[in-house]
């Protein structure tokens, strides 16, 4: 257990927050400062299937399953076998991702000093995503202003509005002819953000991830696209159709098969 | 206020005393009925029994920061004459669903005793107290005098307690219902205003969400005369609108309601011309979904704008810079962070008066926002606006470099609320701990009062400021600091803290008994999920019988420790009203 949490503490750093609510698993936003590369991998994470391949269920991380709150988390042995990590050792410093799956207490280095977990704070589950209660700090009615801005049907559209839609959006919509989803790829750090709206169909899309990645095409056949959708469930993209697939999408991840 | 500390210094010898003595009680009171201050009286008050006296029957404001510190009973028996009463009661982490429900800060008990002992109040300003509607109904019924009832992030009550308020308070001047979690049932209130009532001067129910009666308002708008402040809420529309500003020119604050509708030319016009014809707008805030069309009505008024308020609806940079073009003599800034980085260099080009900005985040929770304001937008800030001296900044990254340049150009702040959204991220950068941020805000700054930190954060962060920040008074921490330390250094170093907000951070017993005799100089202190135990509050509680330890256990966490703690200074002793979630030690 020390060792794995100085292996956590030389490069993996994690939020402090014990939770009273065991969320299991989480998922790391890489968009800070380093790298972390696992040396090996637990096969039932990845998936074995091709890029685009076949429609075969994905064990482990993705599920085609509605869960009652939409929580897909992986254990933490599923996400990386720590004995694998190889973590370079960055000036810094924690590395988390708040509004997504939360830490188990353990992994906190600031444990190393007094092996006291940091005292209970509560996740919340709710329209927002899994986040911390009360942070960041803005007064409960200012959020309501901006919930319907964050939650408008059917995504960002494409086509530019001149007037706000009516949609009763509280902060008077975003007009925007964009549609920035994140991108991650399995073993590497930075996610990158992508405008689908540049995009009509998989295989255009794929051709971009693959360019953006530095993959060889050949090496791209080992990967599979599936995406998040407004629910919080994890679907294979290539299961429906792309306007289905645009309307839902809120992230996308490449996993791949191990070795 | 110059001669009354002078005289204080100068009371040496039983001679002199004599001689302030027959100074006639009447002529005492009349002079420091002048004394508004609240500091300043309680310095007279302590200078000897006769002030001690006089300033008690002269004083007719109060102001309770912390309903908890002291009783109704104990107020009404020292104050005889009070008009005036401010209390705020939650802690300020309420605001963010740190504090369990029903915790507490009734108005209610507080009512009762004013009634017996003040029938004659004019002024309640609350401020995160529990309010009900029978106790709406109760002010309303047992005040004749009663004028101005300012409620600000309170909750309890819903319209039919401002329908009681409506109803009988024929005295009127003020109503001002900001930011509660009120349950809005219906618009009707309005409508409960009296047709010969017409002394309302300050009207603000922005925040209410159901349709009024729109002709009821007007004719409430045309028959006050004095109406200087009027914020309506989203439900009336541009038209509607324009009918009030006709009907008031004089006003001074305008709150618009919703500005998207399809105006075609005709109504535009009228608008605009209702807008010109309102010559002393100096405040302006609502502009609910605005729609860049229609701003420009707005454009002449905004000469005159020393405080527009753009935080309810999300303007892009473009539209946003148009307009601020138009506002040269802005003080006070509130917005949305969709103006992204260019509206704010926009206002660092346009606003050489400005003082206080402050950015909000239109949303918090999107990590897939790429947009909002950086490090840059504040810098431009501060090269434009040397004044500024009140920030409240939400942002996704941040620099050491950025800061210290901000602070060189603007050295005066008084207020730095620094939110980096992400908890401890670093200098983006250079991927070090923010410490240096915040070091050169205390170091530069020396009339500090209120700080908010953020990002990765050492104990050097709080060695600076417990080093430098000698005015500081309100200190607010999350996801910081590497140990007890930190928490001793702003103890030991801040001699006008007077209160200190914690959440998240690795502070724990050692740095919570290090201040056992700071917190009685303190109003409160807040930790929550640190590293205290229930002992060690115990054993505080034991040794400061002044101080109130109140400790909130979370449902499933362990016995020995001490969740959320929440310590303030009292002479009422432990409160009796907390429920079974609160314990008092």
């Amino acid at each position: 257990m020390i060792h794995m949490m100085m292996e956590l503490q030389l490069g993996l750093a994690l939020p402090s927050i014990a939770t009273t609510h065991h969320v299991r698993g989480f998922e790391f936003d890489l968009n800070n400062s380093y790298v972390y590369e696992p040396k090996d991998s637990d096969p039932s994470s990845w998936n074995i299937n091709s890029y685009f391949g076949s429609s075969a269920s994905v064990p482990g991380k993705c599920s085609t399953t509605n869960s009652s709150n939409g929580n897909k988390k992986r254990s933490c042995d599923d996400a990386f076998d720590y004995e694998q990590v190889r973590a370079v050792p960055p000036r810094t410093l924690p590395l988390f991702n708040w509004n997504s799956r939360y830490p188990d207490d353990e992994d906190d280095p600031r444990d190393l000093d007094n092996n006291s977990s940091f005292g209970s704070n509560k996740t919340v589950d709710d329209e927002d995503g899994v986040h911390v209660v009360g942070w960041p700090p803005i007064k409960n009615w200012r959020k309501k202003l901006c919930h319907q801005q964050h939650h408008i049907p059917g995504g960002r559209v494409k086509n530019n509005q001149a007037v706000v839609a009516n949609n009763g959006s509280a902060c008077g919509g975003r007009q925007s002819n964009s549609m920035y989803v994140k991108v991650k790829m399995e073993g590497v750090a930075i996610a990158r953000k992508i405008d689908l709206t540049l995009y009509d169909s998989f295989e255009t899309l794929t051709n971009t991830l693959i360019g953006m990645f530095g993959l060889w095409l050949e090496d791209s056949y080992d990967y599979q696209l599936t995406y998040q959708d407004r629910e919080g469930d994890w679907l294979i993209a290539k299961d429906v159709p792309w306007r289905t697939f645009i309307q839902t999408v809120q992230r996308l991840n490449l996993s791949r098969s191990g070795g | 206020m110059e001669s009354e500390s002078k005289r204080k210094k100068e009371s040496p010898n039983t001679a002199e005393l004599a001689v302030t003595a027959s100074f006639p009680d009447e002529v005492l009171e009349i002079v420091l009925s002048l004394l508004t201050s609240h500091r300043d009286r309680s310095s007279v008050s302590l200078v000897c029994k006769d002030w001690y006296r006089a300033e008690r029957w002269s004083r007719t404001q109060v102001f309770i920061g912390n309903c908890y510190s002291v009783s109704p009973e104990i107020l009404t028996r020292r104050f005889p004459n009070i008009r005036s009463v401010t209390l705020k009661g939650k802690p300020r982490f309420s605001d963010f669903n740190l504090v369990p429900p029903n915790w507490g800060a009734d108005i209610h008990a507080w009512l009762v005793a004013f009634a017996a002992k003040y029938p004659f109040l004019e002024e309640l300003r609350l401020k995160r107290m529990a309010v009900s509607d029978e106790s709406l109904e109760f002010l309303a019924s047992n005040f004749p005098n009663f004028k101005l009832l300012s409620l600000l992030s309170c909750d309890g009550f819903s319209t039919d307690g401002l329908a009681a308020i409506a109803t009988h308070c024929k005295n009127l001047t003020e109503l001002d219902i900001q930011e509660n979690g009120i349950e809005d049932s219906s618009g009707s209130w309005l409508s409960c205003f009296p047709e010969s009532f017409t002394s309302l001067e300050v009207l603000n129910f922005a925040n209410l969400t159901s349709e009024v009666n729109t002709d009821a308002l007007e004719r409430l708008v045309s028959r006050c005369k004095s109406l200087k402040v009027l914020k309506v809420n989203k439900s009336i529309s541009l038209e509607q609108l324009q009918r009030l500003l006709v009907r008031a020119p004089q006003l001074e604050e305008l709150g618009t309601g919703s500005f998207l509708q399809d105006l075609t030319a005709r109504p535009y016009a009228d608008l605009e011309s209702a807008f010109n014809n309102c010559k002393n707008i100096h405040t302006l805030s609502g502009l609910w979904e605005a729609v860049p069309l229609y701003l420009p009505a707005l454009y002449n008024s905004c000469a005159n704008l020393t405080f527009l308020n753009l935080s309810y609806t999300a303007l892009q940079s473009g539209e946003f810079a148009k307009l601020v073009v138009h506002c040269p003599r802005l003080r006070r800034l509130w917005v949305l962070d969709t103006v992204e980085d260019k509206g704010l260099e926009a206002v660092g080009s346009n606003c050489p008066l400005l003082e206080e900005l402050r950015v909000f985040p239109a949303d918090p929770f999107d990590e897939e926002i790429i947009h909002g304001v950086t490090e840059e937008g504040f810098v431009a800030v501060s090269f434009g606006c040397r004044r500024l001296h009140y920030v409240l900044y939400f942002c996704r990254q941040m620099t050491n470099a950025a800061v210290a340049t901000i602070v060189q150009n603007c050295p005066n702040f008084t207020h730095f609320r620094l939110c980096i959204m992400t908890p401890g991220l670093p200098d983006y950068l250079t991927n070090e701990p923010m410490d240096e941020a915040f070091g050169a805000v205390v170091k530069t700054c020396s009339k500090l009062q209120r700080l908010s930190v953020s990002g990765l954060l050492t104990d050097l962060t709080f060695e600076y400021i417990g080093k430098y920040a000698k005015n500081l008074e309100t200190l607010s921490v999350a996801f910081a600091g590497r140990s007890d330390r930190g928490m001793q250094c702003v103890l030991e170093g801040c001699p006008k803290l007077r209160k200190l907000e914690i959440r998240d951070c690795p502070f724990g017993n050692e740095a919570l008994l290090s201040g056992l005799e700071k917190y009685e100089s303190m109003r409160s202190l807040w930790m929550s999920a640190c590293n205290v135990t229930m002992n060690a509050c115990r054993r505080l509680a034991k040794q400061m019988p002044r101080l109130n330890v109140e400790v909130m256990k979370e449902d499933g966490s362990d016995d020995s420790q001490a969740d959320k703690v929440y310590i303030y200074r009292t002479v009422a002793g432990p409160r009796r009203d907390a429920p079974p979630s609160v314990l008092t030690l």
